[in-house]
């Protein structure tokens, strides 16, 4: 599903030129779970961006289900991201002026959706999400689990073929982490590919394969046995 | 997607009531200012539109110049009217105006003084959109001494009686029959006429032969307003273009005899208000105060406008999550860009409905100001509207356009992780928004300013002569003119009053010009020299200064035969250096040999008196020449000067004595100084409205100030807290907060000075006595901006400077 040759990712901010990835070559196919493992600053997240098309590299390649990517441009990027990717992030990047239901239902709006099939499946996903009784809560009135939860829903909306989740239990307690960890490998039962980056070894344990890097570079692949 | 949209939006809006606040009231005061500004220019624009032919229609006017002197007025002599229409084809029909000046009218027991009446040719119901009430528009003015009413005059003295075939008594011996009824003139007309008189009766008068002579002198007296209806697909220039053929055959002869040179003008009668620069024209408007206050509209938007791109981009950290999070699921740039200008659109069309709304509470006052009649509604002004509603959407989209392209072009990475990517890099573009906001609003400081000095200077400058405590009137009664002097014995019994004068022109108003000759090395020459006709106490009275020679003095009785005192401008223009006494002047020549009004009067200079503004100051003083007269003719112009105190009892006593000698003419008074201020309502007018609008132009600007500084001070607070825990005083951190802000009115202000010289010179170089734009004027503007803006911000940063440090280190 996902293919990289030799990907390079260079940060210049006036003076100083940081590598934040070099020469990656990673390959993950159709139904994996994936973590990403790797000291801070190892260029984890950057990674992740890559390969969720919010960025693109400064040199190498990347396949994209079939697709070479690494030159598209922004609309492309955003029209193959909005089909098949789903994000969630450390800090929930939920929007503080929507409700949950809306937050949830943004996705949609964004490929055309008509309204009674957003309502319908936003609810379903809120339902599966254990999360439905708070539709019309916004943010803030939610705990840091139920947030994630809601951020999970949005994230698989579209029904995504890939989830990328950049340390999803990273602000969470263990037992909030562990219900989402659970969430995770529901979704990645059922078929959807999963990227995880975390710096927890146990949330590592629930994925197929652990990817450490350190200072941009892949230093081990660690092939586990599927539980 | 609409609906995600707006709550959105009102969401954001309502957590962010400060500064959405801000935004609303900055836009709606701007919006409220334009949509002022345009009814009022509307209003100008339209004047005389309401006339069916206005495209059709012209005026007829002259510029002549007489030994060295042009010019230009808005008459034209009687017949042109009837020989324009024989000589060119283009014209359809002719109409001409009279003026005749206040008149007493009377019916029954009602009696009052009217004015705006002029003699008519009976096209004139056909030519002009005048709608009769009562009586047929073609027959009307055809018969002499008939009369058309306008509605409010038929009612002040009819009542609800049928006027038509009604007698009314004008003046000492005429009877007008009333003929008709027409509308009131709508507000929105250069005539002002409230009455007509037919042109019949002028001939009638005048006996027919003489009225429509085509003798060559009758074509050199410009007191007509003559009017033409062209035909259809005919052009104006056409008969420009046959002018000289024209003026050949009727003028040239007696022209040339007379050393006169004549172009013929020609207006469209829409340019009339705004355009006409000529002498004896209506009040006019002016096309540069339309252009100065749209000037002033658009200026006052783009404060408003910049205020909200301020407040958004300042914002834009906050709302960057929203954006980075929005293109993570999927949100294309457009989609972005269209969020915040949508965002902007509903934001100022929520303030056009303000503005709407407070415009028709402040139109009464508006009104007042500009004194006008206007209205705002969709039935008389639907395109008002219309254009207000596009305008504010515009402007939406104007405002939007800088917050939408820089929100939307955002980067998803650089937001989720949490840093604000380029958080700084629209400060310089903030900060060129709040200079040019502060270079506006200096300008429009220093134009008030300079508008309200020179004002000030028209109305207190040293004119010549002294228009303090003088009571003027006009003697329209002939037996009261023949006893003027048992009036002034009667007046001058009275302590409190000190003098007492005749003139046949008002000063400071023009005077009567003619031709005269005086004596040059090359013996006597022609000029067109201005003159006014007094009495022996006129020049004491009025406290004018005598260089050379003597007044005019009763005991010498040959000095209203041959005595003249002229101007140094006079002095100065004959050349007659300082020995002006004793030249030779002629007043009046004689056409081929014959004094034809027996005015010719042959003396010479006994005085040069200091140069006076007899004319309004918009014009230089030029030569004149006085002359005494005891021709009750000339005595039209009554002059009291009374002591400043005790007034009420002296204008009594004034009126007390009037009354005994004219007891069928009340008795209308006004003083001088108050006169000679009408001429500067323009003037005064523009202060009013430029004080006003940089009022308001200051204050959005100081609201967006207020605005950012309390966003920048807010951001800061953690910064300050840390500062203030290593031991930083409040003064010092208030300073750090407020010292941008100053650089940016100080460097606006600096730019400000070369626009704001340029205009107002250009301004000011209309006005021949006019103030110089001093230095002062600008350190004045400068301390203005900075007193506001410091106390705008000072607020702000005092209030985030002196918060507790520890909760501002907690503050995330
Ligand atoms: N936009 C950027 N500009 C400059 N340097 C960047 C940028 N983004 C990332 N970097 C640098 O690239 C390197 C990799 O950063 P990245 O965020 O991928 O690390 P990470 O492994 O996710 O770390 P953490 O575990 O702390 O999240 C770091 O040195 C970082 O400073
Ligand atoms: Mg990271």
């Amino acid at each position: 599903m996902i293919n990289t040759k030799n990907l390079i990712k260079v940060f210049r901010t006036d003076e100083v030129e940081t590598t934040a990835l070099n020469n990656v070559n990673l390959e993950i196919n159709k139904g994996e779970f994936v973590a990403i493992m790797g000291p801070s600053g190892c260029g984890k997240s950057t990674l992740l961006n890559i390969i969720g098309l919010l960025d693109n590299p400064s040199e190498g390649e990347l396949h994209f289900n079939g697709y070479q990517v690494e030159n598209y441009t922004e609309r492309q990027r955003t029209n193959l991201r909005k089909e098949n990717i789903g994000f969630v992030f450390q800090s929930f990047n939920l929007i503080d002026e929507l409700t949950v239901f809306e937050n949830v239902e943004l996705p949609l709006l964004y490929m055309k959706v008509s309204g009674a099939e957003r309502k319908r499946r936003v609810n379903e996903a809120l339902e599966r999400m254990n999360i439905a009784h708070r539709a019309k809560h916004f943010p803030q009135q939610l705990s840091g689990g139920q947030q994630q939860r809601v951020a999970i829903a949005r994230a698989v909306i579209s029904n995504p073929k890939l989830i990328l989740a950049d340390e999803p239990t990273g602000n969470l307690d263990s037992a909030n982490g562990e219900e989402v960890m659970n969430l995770l490998t529901q979704l990645n039962e059922e078929g959807t590919t999963i990227i995880m980056v975390t710096h927890s070894p146990s949330d590592a344990d629930r994925s197929h394969r652990i990817i450490q890097l350190f200072d941009g570079h892949i230093v081990t692949e660690n092939m586990r046995q599927k539980l | 997607m609409f609906k995600n949209f707006f709550i959105t939006l009102f969401r954001n809006f309502s957590r962010n009531k400060f500064y959405t606040t801000i935004n609303v009231v900055g836009l709606s005061v701007g919006l409220i200012c334009t949509i002022l500004i345009l009814l009022f220019v509307q209003d100008e624009l339209s004047y005389d539109k309401y006339n069916v032919n206005h495209e059709r229609i012209i005026r007829l006017g002259s510029d002549f110049t007489l030994s060295g002197k042009r010019d230009r007025v808005a008459t034209s002599p009687l017949p042109f009217g009837p020989t324009f229409a024989e000589e060119f084809p283009e014209v359809e029909q002719f109409v001409r105006f009279q003026g005749s000046g206040r008149q007493q009218f009377k019916y029954d027991d009602k009696e009052f003084y009217e004015e705006h009446i002029a003699f008519v040719d009976s096209s004139v119901f056909t030519i002009f959109s005048f709608p009769l009430l009562k009586g047929d528009p073609k027959k009307a003015l055809t018969q002499p001494y008939s009369i058309v009413l306008n509605e409010t005059l038929a009612k002040k003295y009819f009542s609800n009686e049928d006027p038509i075939g009604k007698i009314l008594l004008v003046g000492e011996n005429a009877a007008y029959t009333v003929s008709g009824v027409m509308k009131d003139l709508p507000s929105n007309s250069h005539f002002k006429y409230n009455a007509f008189y037919s042109m019949k009766t002028l001939e009638s008068i005048r006996g027919a032969e003489q009225f429509n002579s085509q003798q060559p002198i009758s074509f050199w007296s410009f007191n007509n307003y003559t009017f033409l209806l062209l035909k259809e697909n005919s052009e104006a220039d056409a008969i420009l273009e046959k002018f000289p053929a024209y003026y050949e055959k009727y003028m040239k002869e007696l022209g040339d005899q007379l050393g006169v040179s004549y172009k013929l003008i020609i207006q469209h009668l829409g340019d009339i208000h705004l355009r006409s620069q000529l002498q004896w024209d209506a009040p006019t408007g002016n096309i540069k105060y339309i252009y100065i206050l749209t000037a002033i509209a658009i200026f006052i938007l783009s404060i408003a406008s910049i205020n909200y791109m301020n407040m958004a981009t300042a914002r834009s950290s906050k709302r960057a999550k929203e954006v980075g999070i929005r293109k993570v699921v999927g949100a294309q740039r457009e989609n972005i860009i269209r969020q915040f200008m949508m965002e902007s659109i509903s934001l100022t069309v929520f303030a056009l409905i303000i503005a709407l709304i407070c415009v028709e509470l402040l139109l009464p006052l508006f009104n007042q100001l500009v004194n006008k009649d206007l209205t705002l509604s969709f039935l008389d002004t639907p395109e008002v509207i219309l254009f207000n509603v596009i305008l504010a959407v515009l402007l939406g989209l104007f405002s939007g356009s800088y917050p939408a392209l820089y929100l939307s072009s955002i980067q998803p990475v650089f937001i989720l992780k949490g840093r604000n990517g380029r958080g700084g890099a629209n400060g310089f573009l903030r900060k060129l928004l709040v200079i040019s906001q502060f270079t506006v609003s200096a300008m429009m400081i220093s134009g008030t300013i300079i508008v309200a000095s020179q004002f000030l200077y028209m109305n207190s400058m040293d004119v010549g002569f002294n228009k303090k405590d003088i009571v003027v009137s006009v003697i329209r009664d002939s037996v009261l003119r023949t006893r003027i002097d048992a009036l002034k014995m009667e007046l001058k019994k009275n302590p409190n009053i000190k003098a007492v004068a005749t003139s046949s022109s008002l000063i400071g108003f023009g005077g009567s010009k003619t031709v005269h000759l005086y004596e040059s090395d090359e013996g006597m020459q022609q000029y067109a020299l201005n003159f006014n006709v007094i009495d022996f106490d006129y020049i004491d009275l009025m406290e004018m200064d005598i260089l050379k020679g003597r007044n005019f003095s009763r005991e010498i009785p040959s000095d209203t035969i041959n005595a003249f005192i002229v101007n140094e401008s006079a002095a100065i223009k004959f050349n007659w250096g300082e020995n002006a006494l004793g030249k030779k002047l002629q007043l009046g020549v004689e056409i081929d040999g014959v004094d034809e009004g027996g005015e010719v009067q042959l003396g010479e200079v006994i005085g040069v008196i200091r140069d006076f503004n007899y004319q309004p100051l918009k014009d230089l003083i030029e030569p004149m020449n006085l002359i005494v007269s005891e021709n009750p003719d000339y005595r039209r112009n009554l002059h009291v000067k009374i002591n400043s105190e005790n007034r009420k009892e002296t204008l009594l006593y004034i009126q007390k004595v009037w009354n005994e000698f004219c007891p069928n003419m009340s008795f209308g008074y006004s003083f001088l100084d108050d006169r000679m201020k009408e001429n500067y309502e323009p003037e005064e007018r523009l202060t009013w409205i430029f004080s006003i609008f940089s009022l308001i132009s200051i204050l959005i600007a100081s609201m967006g100030l207020f605005g950012l500084s309390s966003f920048m001070a807010e951001q800061r607070t953690k910064e300050l807290g840390v500062r203030k825990v290593l031991g930083a005083s409040v003064a010092k951190l208030v300073y750090l907060l407020t010292r941008e802000f100053i650089r940016l009115i100080v460097i606006a202000n600096i730019i400000a000075v070369p626009i704001s010289y340029w205009a107002l010179s250009a301004w000011l170089s209309d006005f021949p006595y006019h103030i110089s734009i001093g230095i002062w004027i600008f350190v004045v503007t400068l301390i203005v901006s900075l007193v506001i803006g410091l106390f705008t911000v000072a607020w702000q940063s005092y209030r985030a400077a002196s918060s507790d440090p520890i909760k501002a280190i907690k503050y995330e």
